[in-house]
């Protein structure tokens, strides 16, 4: 299980390095982050979920039924805004708002 | 002082090892007083624990009406039995004081036109729970007389001569070589319970991606069954009925959505198994091995709109079941297009087996008040048994008593201790050796892989059909205790590597103590957890608690061999007193 980043547009912040339960983030100096041992990841998108990037994404491995669509999150006005890219091009927004979601 | 590690040392009223549900809940009140405190966390606590990624429902609270002894006998019967009433009921009259800390802290609670809470049933209120651990540890950074350490792994406990009070404990900083020396006058362990243990249902490179974080792996036990404290209930592991491939929670679909739980013929037939936790997850795993699984759960036919709705809850704790519901949609065209209403669905699959004090009952043995059996510790949330079904909120009310028992027993307990300082030397040997070590032909991977497999095929595991036998088990702990000695020759370059071991390490002693405790309870008590071959029933006899403590308990794990025997103690399920203590010497499978 991991997540996928986007090298090129990383800022090395280090927001992601101090949000992850398991540690397995790591930056050095103006280098991407990079995950130590993806197959350690949990999949919590605690790191997705900090980036001000967006360059970080989750995905589900072929063996967990996944068949290529990312899942990214933007914080915005103390909301998150989820986005699925699928394969195609395609995005679907999800907005997960403040008020009640029904269930 | 040694050159591999830069040696700190530390002093405190209250060490809290763990900051989950349990441990910040303990912060939070201990602060209110005038203590200094230290909590210690391997991972940053914004996020680290069970809540990672959220939750969407707190499924332990009161519905007007309801007492805390409603919560406490239904506790009780779902654990077919054993559990303490009176951890129950002491957990539970903290239930809604736990939801309104909650709330107050900013966690968004449903509620009706009214004001009043929305109750998905009456013990389980619905919330948009995505940010519900950076509410609980966020106000803690600026406590004063809270120093909280992040990313630094607690290894060991520190007692004192002679009668063995825990006086702190041993902890390493994964960022440098610093090993800290904690000293407290009283210690909450906190750390959740353990996953690993078993081999992961899904396979290695997704083999994390599990129900349990498996970032708990069981120190807590860990260090408690080598200082020589009393485990209780180790037995009754947790296997969870979660969504395949995923593990998310399947009750917003069950109760929220009203979906149903059907067969492979479409029939629905959870009820002629029974309705407590066990016999659900027999349910379905019965269902499966007589060829009519795999079962589903499926809502009726909704609109994309209702969806959407489902998509956005599981946004709230498992991120990735929302993923793969928008997957399937795209794979079966739903989406985008006006199609007419069809049912959403997911498959439900029995997880591997957990030990864990939170949803079942293993883990120290406590009084009321949290206190554990050595002088000086207490333990609150999974890792703390007795008390099953507690959830995030019976977690933060077990570690709200941790902190109130912490604040008598210092009132109580003025006099000076000194901790035992061989117990130091012990441990920086120990770590030494295996920085020192030279690679031996196999890797601390390599050994977990052999350990998870032990315990899958030996002791009860998924692909046993969670069965075990007098032999396999005793094969088990022969294979575990092999594992161990091995264990001893692993090198570790760096400090990650050293985490890496000492962890495995303490699973394997969990392992062997859990081994003990299946072994010492010879029936068959909950058929959905696990099955013991040979004693197919529950027994009027074991309506009794196996509790278990090491004898001559050698608090840091020595490299290589036996860390000490085993002796089980049988105590009665009201009053909790002793009822037989057999030697580890009669002990046999
Ligand atoms: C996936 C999942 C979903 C859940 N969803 C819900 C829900 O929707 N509603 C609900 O009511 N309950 C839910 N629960 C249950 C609830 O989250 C737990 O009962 C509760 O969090 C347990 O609290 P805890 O403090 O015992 O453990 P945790 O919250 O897991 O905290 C343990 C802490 O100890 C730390 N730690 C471990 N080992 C060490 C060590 N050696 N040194 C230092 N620190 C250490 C960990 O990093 C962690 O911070 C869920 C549980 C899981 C696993
Ligand atoms: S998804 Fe969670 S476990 Fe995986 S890298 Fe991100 S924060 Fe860590
Ligand atoms: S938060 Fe985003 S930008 Fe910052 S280090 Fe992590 S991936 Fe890079």
């Amino acid at each position: 299980m991991s997540i996928v980043i986007n090298p090129s547009i990383c800022m090395s912040c280090g927001k992601c390095v101090s949000q992850c339960p398991g540690n397995l983030l790591e930056v050095s100096r103006n280098k991407a982050v990079r995950i130590l041992n993806p197959s350690f990841c949990w999949g919590c998108a605690a790191c997705i979920k900090v980036c001000p990037q967006g360059a970080l994404k989750l995905f589900l491995p072929p063996v967990l039924g996944g068949r290529g669509a990312r899942l990214s999150v933007k914080a915005s006005k103390g909301t998150l805004a989820w986005q699925v890219e699928l394969p195609g091009g395609k995005k679907i927004n999800i907005d997960a708002p403040e008020g009640e979601d029904g269930y | 002082m040694h050159p591999e590690f830069n040696i700190q040392r530390l002093n405190c009223d209250v060490l809290i090892i763990g900051g989950g549900a349990a441990g910040c809940a303990a912060a939070h009140k201990l602060s209110e007083g005038d203590y200094q405190i230290i909590l210690c966390d391997k991972a940053p606590i914004v996020r680290s624990g069970c809540l990672a990624a959220g939750v969407n429902a707190i499924n332990a609270c009161l519905a007007p009406g309801y007492s805390p002894q409603d919560y406490a006998d239904y506790a009780k019967r779902d654990a077919h039995g054993i559990a303490s009433e009176r951890l129950l009921l002491s957990m539970s009259q903290g239930l809604n004081e736990a939801t309104l800390f909650l709330e107050k802290l900013g966690l968004k609670i449903h509620k009706g036109p009214d004001g009043s809470y929305k109750y998905r049933s009456w013990r389980n209120l619905i919330v948009n729970g995505e940010n519900i651990k950076p509410l609980l540890a966020l106000p803690l950074k600026d406590k004063e007389g809270l120093t909280i350490l992040e990313r630094v792994l607690v290894i060991s406990y520190l007692v004192t001569y002679g009668d063995r009070r825990v006086s702190g404990a041993a902890a390493l900083s994964i960022d440098s070589p610093t090993l800290y020396f904690i000293e407290a006058k009283a210690v909450i362990c906190a750390t959740g319970g353990a996953a690993g243990i078993y081999l992961p249902n899904n396979p290695g490179y997704s083999g994390h991606k599990m129900w349990y974080p498996p970032f708990n792996t069981g120190a807590g036990y860990a260090m408690g069954i080598l200082a020589g404290a009393e485990m209780t209930t180790l037995e009754m592991r947790f296997v969870a009925l979660r969504a395949a491939d995923t593990a998310a929670p399947t009750g917003t679909l069950a109760v929220g959505a009203n979906a149903k739980q059907l067969n492979i013929l479409g029939q629905a037939y959870e009820a002629k198994y029974g309705n407590t936790t066990s016999q659900r997850v027999l349910a379905a795993r019965k269902e499966q091995e007589e060829g009519r699984g795999p079962c589903r759960l499926i809502t009726e036919s909704i609109s994309l709109k209702e969806k959407m709705n489902l998509v956005r809850a599981y946004l709230h704790m498992a991120p990735l079941q929302s993923l793969k519901f928008i997957e399937e949609m795209v794979k079966d065209e739903l989406w985008g297009s006006n199609l007419s209403p069809s049912p959403l669905q997911v498959t439900v699959e029995a997880s591997e087996p957990f030990v864990l004090g939170g949803h079942t009952a293993g883990g120290y043995q406590v009084d009321e008040s949290r206190k554990t059996t050595l002088k000086g510790l207490f333990a609150a949330g999974d890792v703390a048994g007795g008390a099953p079904q507690k959830y995030v909120s019976g977690a933060i009310s077990e570690g709200f008593l941790a902190a109130q028992g912490v604040k008598v027993f210092l009132e109580e307990n003025l006099e000076k201790f000194q901790t035992d300082a061989s117990l130091e030397k012990k441990i920086v040997k120990l770590l030494s050796t295996f920085r020192a070590n030279e690679a031996p032909g196999f890797s601390t991977q390599g050994l977990e892989e052999a350990m998870q497999k032990t315990m899958d095929s030996l002791a009860g595991g998924a692909r046993a059909g969670y069965a075990y036998n007098d032999h396999s088990l005793r094969l088990a702990e022969e294979g575990i205790l092999e594992l161990y000695g091995l264990s001893g020759k692993l090198p570790a370059p760096n400090i990650r590597d050293l985490m890496y071991i000492w962890e495995l390490r303490e699973r394997m002693i969990v392992a062997r103590s859990l081994i003990r405790h299946m072994a010492a309870r010879r029936e068959t008590r909950w058929p959905g957890f696990g099955e013991y071959k040979g004693y197919p029933l529950k027994q009027k006899d074991y309506e009794l608690f196996i509790n278990s403590r090491l004898l001559l308990a050698p608090v840091i794990p020595p490299l290589e061999g036996s860390w000490g025997e085993i002796e089980i103690i049988k105590r009665d399920l009201v009053t909790g007193e002793i009822i037989e203590e057999k030697g580890a010497h009669e002990h046999s499978y």
